[in-house]
Parts: C-alpha cells; structure tokens; sequence
C-alpha cells in the first residue's frame, strides 16, 4: 500500500513529467491504433475488389486454368443456369454469378463521312471512308455478365462515368471501360459491331449504353455484354466460363467451399478458394507481408519514442534512486515504485491515447482517406481510390498493449540498472 | 570447267533453258486468268472434331480482284468478301456492316480455316518480294518438279521464305511451304486434282495445314469452274457490297 501512495504522491508531486510521459504513452497507442485501422481498411478494401472478380469461390471446367490467358471457349461450364439454381439450394450460398470471358474484336463506324450514291460521284473517286464510313477497330478482353447480378456484386453501376445502366437483362447493350471508349471513339448511344471469329464469323451490334472508370488501365479497356448476347455471338449454349460463388464474407470461404464440395453440382468442375487463385494468391501473400512490414513500422516508431522518454523519465530520478536504497528499501521495491508509476501513467496513456485513436480511427472509418487516382491507377486490379479504416476490439487490444508494455519495459531497465549501483554513487549522479 | 561440265549434264534440258525467274514467272501465268466463275467449298477438319463445311460461290478478274457469297450453312448465309488489289472487305448480313479487313485483322482465319486473310491477299507478284532459285529437282505424286527457294528481300513480307513445288509439264505448283523467319514451317499448302480446261491446267483442290493448329487442315474444293468468261464490273463494285444478295 505504501508504494501505491508513494508511486501515486511521485505522480502528482512531478506534475509537468507525468503530464508529459502519459502523452508519449497516448501518442503512441493512438497512432498505433490508427495505423492499424488504416491497415485493416486497406486489407479490407483489396480483399473485397479481389472476391468481386473471384467470387469467394470460384468453379469452372478442369482444364480451363491451363489455357486461361487465351480464354478458352472449348472448356467451360454447361448448363450453368441449371448449375446456378442447384447451388443457389445450398447452405450458406447467397449468390452465385455467370461469366463468360472472351477476346472480341469491336467496330465503331462513323457515318459522317459517308458520300451518299445520290451525290453522283463515281466509286473510283472515293475513299473507303467515304463509302463505308470511318471504321475504328480494336480487339478487347470482353466478359458476358449477367447484368443485375455484376451489380450487386460488382458495383459496377457505381463506376460509370457517363451514360447510365442496362435497360434489361438481355438488352443488346453494352458498358465498356474509359480507355477502351477512348480508343474507339465513342460515347453512350453510340452503336458498337462486334465480331467473333470463333467458328466462322459471328457479329452482333450492341448500344453502348454507359463507359465506366474502374480507376485501373487494365480494367478500363474491358468490355461487358450480357451473357445470353455473349453466348449467341460465340455460338455457346447455356455455358460459361465460371460461375462465381458468394457466401456471407469472403472470410467465411472455407466453410463455403467444403458445402460445395459435399455437392453432386460441382462434379467435375475445378473449384478455388479466391486467395488460392494463381496471381491473387501471390499479390495476397505480398499484401500480407507488406501490410505486416508497415504495422510493425509503426509499432517501432511509436515505441521507440515512448521507450526514450521512459528512460529519461527513470534515469533522471537516479538521486532518488539512491536516497530510496540508502533508507534501507530493498531493491525489489525500489524497482516496484518505478513499475508501478509506469503501470499507472501507462494506464492512463492508454486510456487518453485509446480515446484518441478511437476518435482518429472512427473518423476513417467514416470518411476514409483519399489515395489520388494516379496512386492506384497502375496497379494490377482495381482499388477505391477511397481507403476505409476497419476498426475491430483486437486493434484496440493490441494497441493499448503495446502502450502498457513499452511503458512497463521502459521503466523496468533503467530502474533495474540504476538500483543496482551504490547508494552513494546513485545519489552522487546529476 | 570438269566440275561445270557435270552440273549441266545432270540438270534436265528444260531447266536449261529456263531461269528461276522464268519459271516462277510462268508459274504465275499459268494460275493467273483474264476472269474465273465457280462454286467452291470450305471443309475444316479438325482432329477429334466433326468437320465443317461451308459452300460459296466465287467470281474472280485478274489475280487480284474477287468476289465472293457465302451460300451455307445458314448461319453464314449471305457473307460476302470483295478483294480489290490489296484491299479487303467483308460484308456482314446480319448486321449489315462491312468490315474492312486491315492490320492484325489480316492474321485471323478464313471461317475457322487454316486459311488466313493474310493468304487470301497474297499477290501473284512473288518476284517483286522475293530472290528466286532452283535448288533441285523432285518427283512429286509421280510428276517431275522444280524445287523453288524463294527468299524474301525485305521485311514485311508475308513468310520470310517459301519453297515451291512446280510441275516441269505444265508449271502447276504443287505444294508450297512457308516458313518464318526463324525457319519454322509454317504453312503446307497442297495443291491437288488438276483439270485441263483448254489448254490451261488448273489445280481445283487446294489443302492448307496451318503447322501451328495441330492436327488441323482445311480443303478448298473449286468447282463448275469456268475462267474468261464474261464477268461484269459491277460484281467487283465496294458499293454493291453493302446490297442485296
């Protein structure tokens, strides 16, 4: 009891140095717990852009993966709306999504500059743009969607920049990327030739009805047609290329994947996890490390600041130190004053400091933090340019730990250190 | 002199006569016609698959002028491709669209075929292209023939390179092969079933195996064939494309 009154009398006593070490402490929970709402939101955030072009697990034929960089048509899922309703039947399935990926050339003509027969000019004065029109050609990565379903689980309605959505499910119309409309030419309204040279030649004219920004190059020069329009210009019946399936949360996608495969639907059809899918489980298990890398960057930078002003605080009291000893109190509670003022200005860090950081980290979970567009334009998949702090209990938990135990450690070796000299000597130091 | 003694008597008297170019020049003579009229089809087998074949009909005017109507089946219906000199375009019915067929356009496959348009394009003018010469003599599906090695001289030809099978009788090629640049073979391109109509032979059975789709080969088979009749322009007009059948 005696050393609570004193380590409680010391605080109060040195007003300015409590003050101070408790705002070292507060600092550093507090920037800790931002940090790691950050962190999470950001983890958060790539992981969910991930399970909307993954699903949360993914099926499709068997021998799709070896040839997938050339979107092989030959393997993919048949009879996937009869699939879809006999998974939609399964626990813990909430929605499952159609694809179908393929290459398409597209064709815009501009019919401007056509010279009409009744002008009299003979054909052998006039250009093929003067006969035919101005023809825009580009091939692109193109995906047959099922319009209502991309929308929920996509959102990509929210990343239209002009024009608007579908008017139906099998309307013959069409959204393309920034880039790719760019490229063509085209705005909303335009009518774009599509063409596959799969099994002869096939086309169909579909209306461009809205150009999106996904924020990403790669994903801006995609197309999306719906998939019943898809399936007729590749001449499919009734297939896909995989069908997308979403649990509650991406998190839950063990437990969906073992419901799955306790199911006669997916015989025969190769099924993933989406952190198992080739290059997202790499960029996930690089994410990981490097998320891991920057909390404990932040870790460091905030204990190394509490720890120096821990040491100061401590070794600065070595005359007390030794008057402490040579009134004949052993070095055990010597060192307990010290762990104890450290326990209670750490508590009282924790508690400034994890109000602060909560007030920090709600204010990014509510307003997020705003990357630019250039700072995720490049990257390899589509992220918000709008990054949302995730707060959870254990963010709490770990950043006020840290606090109590950088501050407990802080004071815990120099007391040690400085008790284990001489009285004399300790009271000798300035 | 011994040596140059021997190599003339070993070579045949015709190739004495001829030169390289002479010979790839009659070659080209040969399959060259003021106008041709046909019907044709299109058979792509593929290994494991059940083939496919598509029936047209064709007008032709010179070498590089030609028209053609695709007649089934129905879902190709309507078709059409006019090739004027260089140019090529493709009429869509469905959509009544033309498609001017450029650029990487040129590298796709004819329907499907080992056919691409790249070789549908290809002019009969192989010596402005390419350096010409024998490189022998073979037997051929028991004709004699010249073996042609036909190099390109610059880049941006078609293939690189291309050795040409022609018949010593009548200057019918046979077979043609052509390589990359690296010198991968390419393409095999057999010509087979020579007819006579007149005094011109003509092969009607053209077999294409593009070596790059495996177990693959496409037959383009002429018939009801009659050349230098009467063809009129309008046929080859960019703006009748775009009408009615």
């Amino acid at each position: 009891m005696f050393l609570v009154r004193y380590a409680l009398r010391n605080l109060l006593r040195h007003r300015i140095r409590t003050a101070l070490t408790m705002l070292a402490v507060a600092l550093a929970v507090g920037l800790v717990l931002v940090g790691a709402t950050f962190l999470a939101g950001l983890g958060e955030n790539v992981m969910t852009e991930f399970t909307r072009i993954t699903g949360h697990v993914r099926l499709r034929h068997a021998e799709y993966e070896r040839e997938s960089r050339f979107a092989p048509l030959d393997y993919t899922v048949s009879h996937w709306r009869e699939k879809r309703e006999q998974l939609l039947g399964l626990p813990g399935v909430k929605r499952v999504q159609a694809r179908l990926s393929f290459q398409v050339l597209l064709q815009y003509t501009d019919e401007s500059t056509i010279v009409p027969e009744s002008a009299g000019i003979p054909e052998d004065k006039l250009t093929d743009e003067q006969i035919y029109g101005r023809q825009v050609i580009e091939f692109a990565p193109a995906l047959g969607i099922e319009p209502e379903g991309e929308r929920v689980s996509n959102q990509l309605d929210r990343k239209l920049v002009r024009g608007g959505w579908y008017s139906s499910e099998t309307a013959s119309e069409m959204l393309i990327g920034v880039e790719l409309a760019r490229r063509l030419g085209v705005s909303p309204g335009d009518k774009l030739l599509l063409l596959s040279m799969r099994k002869g030649v096939a086309d169909a004219l579909l209306t461009v009805m809205g150009v999106f920004d996904t924020g990403n190059k790669m994903q801006n020069r995609f197309c999306y047609v719906p998939i019943g329009a898809a399936e007729q210009l590749l001449q499919l019946q009734d297939e896909a290329s995989e069908l997308l399936v979403f649990g509650d949360s991406y998190k839950d996608a063990d437990r969906l994947r073992e419901t799955l495969a306790s199911s006669p639907v997916v015989s025969g059809l190769e099924m993933m996890k989406w952190n198992e899918i080739g290059i997202f489980r790499l960029i996930t298990t690089i994410f990981t490390f490097i998320m891991s890398l920057m909390l404990s960057a932040i870790v460091i930078v905030a204990s190394v600041g509490l720890l120096n002003t821990m040491l100061m605080t401590v070794l600065e009291r070595q005359r007390e130190i030794g008057v402490l000893l040579a009134m004949g109190l052993s070095r055990g509670r010597v060192v307990g004053v010290f762990i104890l003022e450290a326990l209670l200005f750490g508590i009282a860090g924790c508690v400034i400091g994890g109000a602060l950081g909560v007030a920090g980290s709600l204010y990014l979970v509510n307003n997020g933090v705003t990357l630019g567009a250039d700072a995720v334009r490049n990257l390899p998949m589509a992220v918000n340019q709008t990054i949302y702090g995730v707060l959870t209990p254990m963010s709490v938990a770990f950043s006020v730990g840290i606090g109590l135990v950088v501050a407990v450690l802080g004071a815990l070796w120099p007391a040690l250190r400085a008790s284990s000299i001489q009285p004399i000597e300790a009271m000798r130091k300035q | 002199m011994r040596t140059t003694l021997v190599i003339t008597l070993l070579l045949p008297a015709a190739a004495l006569a001829l030169t390289p170019d002479e010979i790839l020049q009659k070659m080209d003579d040969t399959m060259t016609f003021k106008t041709r009229v046909g019907e044709a089809s299109l058979t792509v087998e593929r290994a494991g698959q059940a083939s496919e074949t598509r029936s047209l009909k064709i007008w032709g005017r010179g070498w590089d002028d030609s028209f053609s109507i695709f007649q089934s089946p129905a879902r190709d219906k309507g078709i059409k491709y006019l090739k004027l000199q260089k140019s090529l375009y493709m009429y869509l019915p469905r959509t009544e669209k033309v498609v001017t067929i450029s650029g990487h356009l040129l590298r796709q496959s004819i329907m499907d075929s080992d056919f691409s348009y790249e070789d549908m394009l290809e002019s009969r003018a192989l010596l402005a292209d390419y350096n010409v010469k024998v490189t022998g003599e073979e037997t051929l599906g028991g004709e004699k023939c010249w073996v042609l090695d036909l190099t390109a001289k610059r880049e941006g030809v078609s293939y690189h390179r291309r050795k040409i099978w022609v018949m010593q009788k009548n200057f019918v090629p046979l077979k043609v092969e052509r390589y990359a640049e690296s010198g991968l073979l390419l393409k095999v391109l057999t010509y087979e079933k020579v007819v006579a109509f007149g005094a011109r032979h003509f092969p009607t059975r053209m077999v294409m195996q593009d070596r790059l789709r495996k177990g693959s080969r496409s037959v383009f088979q002429l018939d009801n064939l009659q050349f230098d009749v009467p063809v009129p322009d309008a046929m080859f007009s960019r703006r009748n494309l775009m009408k009615g059948n």
